[in-house]
């Protein structure tokens, strides 16, 4: 019993890391239709910037300056690889993508080195419940998620920026039709999926270390979880993400630690198979 | 670009930059063992030709049917494990071995058509990346059939057939070339087929070749079962040529090197395939004193590539072997303003 109990806390911590990418990738794939396959890898970078100034000014600014760093970073990358791709095929931006993880995770392993390397957590500690340990910070992941989702929630729902890049989001055409600039916001709605992946990223990094290849197996659950949600809403693929994340964790202890990444590809198989829409998608796009 | 070659009149026919291009390589890859020896050099070149194998076969998904096949990377290392693990456990001698690695393909070609064919765009890339990660998983646990991440060996050298016998590295290294040639014969007779005819349709215009009667489902997925299982057959060579065998063959970004290499060389051609095989095994040895930039290298390049030349580097060369043709008729004071048919369509 204490055992699921704490399994289930870990896929929870796990899940909000996965929901926080997968909310990157609704702005980002969702709305712009930009297979950001690098932002796992930009997350990597993220906890790296947590790493490196998180001593000399405290976790929370480092981790404020991986936001903007990871930010600019997207902003460049707009700028310079998936603005001159508009209107190139699926495949090219998808492939694109690739290249721009191979020169992250390449940069990172000749700036430091392929061994992990430990980050101190914004509060060390652990909190007991019946026997359950959870580790301050994992509380504070849990809890920024959430407070980033309400946040973005109402930005999307109630604000006039929210409703240019919904707009964007449904039609691209239709947005500048009614003289959006759609290429703007485009940059804007980049910069802040990056700056939230800087932001996974620098959460992560006291509970997983900062390493290369960190960021490889977040970017195929937060495409996993995408693809569970379905596309369109930050809700649906916050709750796609506690799903993952919880079979993930509870598979890993009572099936096979083998094949902790097979148990979400699965599902992830037999939703697309059933419904293909995701579960809480609502249209479904045909060849 | 398109496929083939458009037909000219005069002295060009036929003799276009591709087609002389193409005949001084095969002239080459003859007599690379005589003049580089059998050392390290042949090796490497042994290499390339396998990656080319798989390169045409994955040009058949990717160019020709249009897929973003990010997950081809497990037909080949499927391949290579069936014909790993038939030589080691069963002691199957390789000719057996190959055929059945080859059918194994198909039919996991076949299964991943039916789950993902029926998903757009991103989604197939997805949904077969997610597929191919699945497989490397399931052969890495294994452990009593594949070995896990210990590994498997040792996969001999295929058994001579009468006198030729190919221990030999120059002999296994023809055996080799007589192979991708093989495939080279099966892409391009493919090409031609009237189900070639269908693909180029449904990748100028799919509404039109719907509409026109041509099953675009039903299409690609005959051309990715022909592909996975060519891809098994470069697979066998694999096995063959490593003959030790790690889970490391069915990493996920196998496809998507492979992917990178033929988008860098350029896709739709045999030439193109061949120099981004080429690219692929010569880089990480040209950039051997550090191993952490050679991916560095290959995604800025890939990236570049990508932006300048969306038809890869054979692309380019392609077009500056045209511009330096009609500059050079126009100069003989021949027919300057004539257009050739399908000269400066650039890529969709």
């Amino acid at each position: 019993m204490e055992l699921l109990a704490q399994q289930m806390a870990n896929g929870i911590v796990l899940g909000s890391i996965y929901g926080l990418l997968a909310i990157c990738l609704v702005l980002i794939f969702g709305v712009l239709d930009i297979p950001q396959f690098a932002l796992g890898a930009m997350a990597m970078l993220g906890g790296y910037v947590v790493f490196l100034l998180g001593p000399i000014v405290g976790y929370w600014v480092s981790l404020l300056a991986a936001m903007v760093a990871i930010g600019a970073l997207g902003a460049v990358v707009q700028r310079l690889v998936f603005a001159p791709l508009r209107k190139a095929a699926d495949v090219t931006v998808f492939v694109a993508a690739f290249g721009l993880v191979l020169i992250f995770q390449g940069l990172a392993l000749v700036i430091f080195g392929p061994d992990p390397r430990q980050v101190p957590p914004s509060i060390s500690g652990s909190l007991v419940i019946g026997g359950v340990h959870i580790a301050y910070h994992r509380l504070v992941i849990v809890g920024v998620v959430l407070a980033v989702f309400l946040a973005l929630q109402w930005v999307l729902r109630s604000t006039r920026a929210g409703r240019v890049i919904r707009a964007v989001g449904q039609s691209t055409t239709g947005a500048q039709v009614v003289g959006i600039p759609t290429g703007r916001v485009a940059f804007a709605v980049m910069i802040l999926g990056s700056a939230l992946a800087g932001l996974a990223g620098g959460l992560l990094a006291p509970i997983s270390q900062a390493m290369p290849l960190a960021g490889d197996s977040l970017t195929i659950n937060a495409f996993i979880v995408i693809i569970l949600a379905g596309m369109g809403s930050i809700g649906g693929a916050l709750v796609a993400a506690y799903i993952v994340g919880l079979v993930e964790s509870l598979g890993a202890t009572y099936l096979s630690q083998d094949f902790s990444q097979l148990y979400s590809i699965l599902l992830m198989l037999i939703v697309l198979l059933v419904k293909p829409s995701g579960l809480f998608g609502k249209k479904v796009s045909r060849v | 670009m398109s496929d083939l070659p458009p037909a000219r009149n005069g002295l060009a026919s036929g003799w276009g930059p591709g087609r002389i291009a193409s005949l001084a390589v095969l002239l080459a890859a003859i007599l690379a063992p005589v003049v580089l020896g059998s050392g390290y050099q042949l090796d490497l070149l042994s290499l390339v030709l396998i990656n080319a194998m798989f390169l045409f076969a994955l040009d058949l998904a990717y160019g020709q049917a249009g897929l973003a096949a990010v997950g081809h990377g497990a037909f080949l290392g499927i391949g290579t494990y069936v014909v790993g693990i038939l030589a080691v456990k069963a002691g199957w001698p390789f000719w057996a071995a190959m055929p059945i690695a080859i059918l194994v393909c198909a039919a996991a070609g076949l299964l991943m058509g039916l789950i993902t064919l029926r998903l757009a765009g991103h989604y197939f890339v997805i949904a077969s990346l997610a597929l191919a990660i699945a497989v490397g998983l399931v052969v890495s646990a294994w452990q009593d059939l594949t070995g896990g991440a210990l590994g498997l060996g040792l996969v001999p050298r295929p058994a001579g057939v009468g006198p030729v016998s190919f221990e030999a590295p120059s002999a296994f290294y023809w055996l080799l070339l007589a192979a991708t040639l093989l495939v080279m014969l099966v892409c391009w007779s493919l090409r031609r087929s009237n189900v070639g005819t269908r693909l180029r349709s449904i990748r100028e215009n799919p509404r039109l070749a719907s509409a026109l009667g041509v099953n675009i489902v039903l299409t690609r997925l005959l051309v990715l079962v022909i592909s996975a299982a060519l891809a098994g057959f470069a697979g066998a060579f694999q096995s063959t040529y490593l003959g030790f065998i790690t889970p490391s063959v069915l990493a996920s970004n196998v496809g998507f090197y492979a992917l990178m290499a033929l988008i860098i060389g350029g896709q739709r051609s045999f030439v193109g395939a061949v120099i981004g095989a080429a690219f692929f095994v010569l880089v990480p040895v040209l950039l051997q004193f550090s191993s952490a930039l050679s991916p560095v290298f290959f995604g800025l390049a890939l990236v570049v590539v990508i932006l300048l030349a969306p038809d890869g580097v054979w692309g380019r060369l392609r077009a500056l072997g045209r511009w330096v043709a009609t500059r050079t008729r126009a100069a003989r004071g021949g027919s300057s303003a004539r257009l050739e048919p399908g000269q400066e369509r650039s890529l969709p």
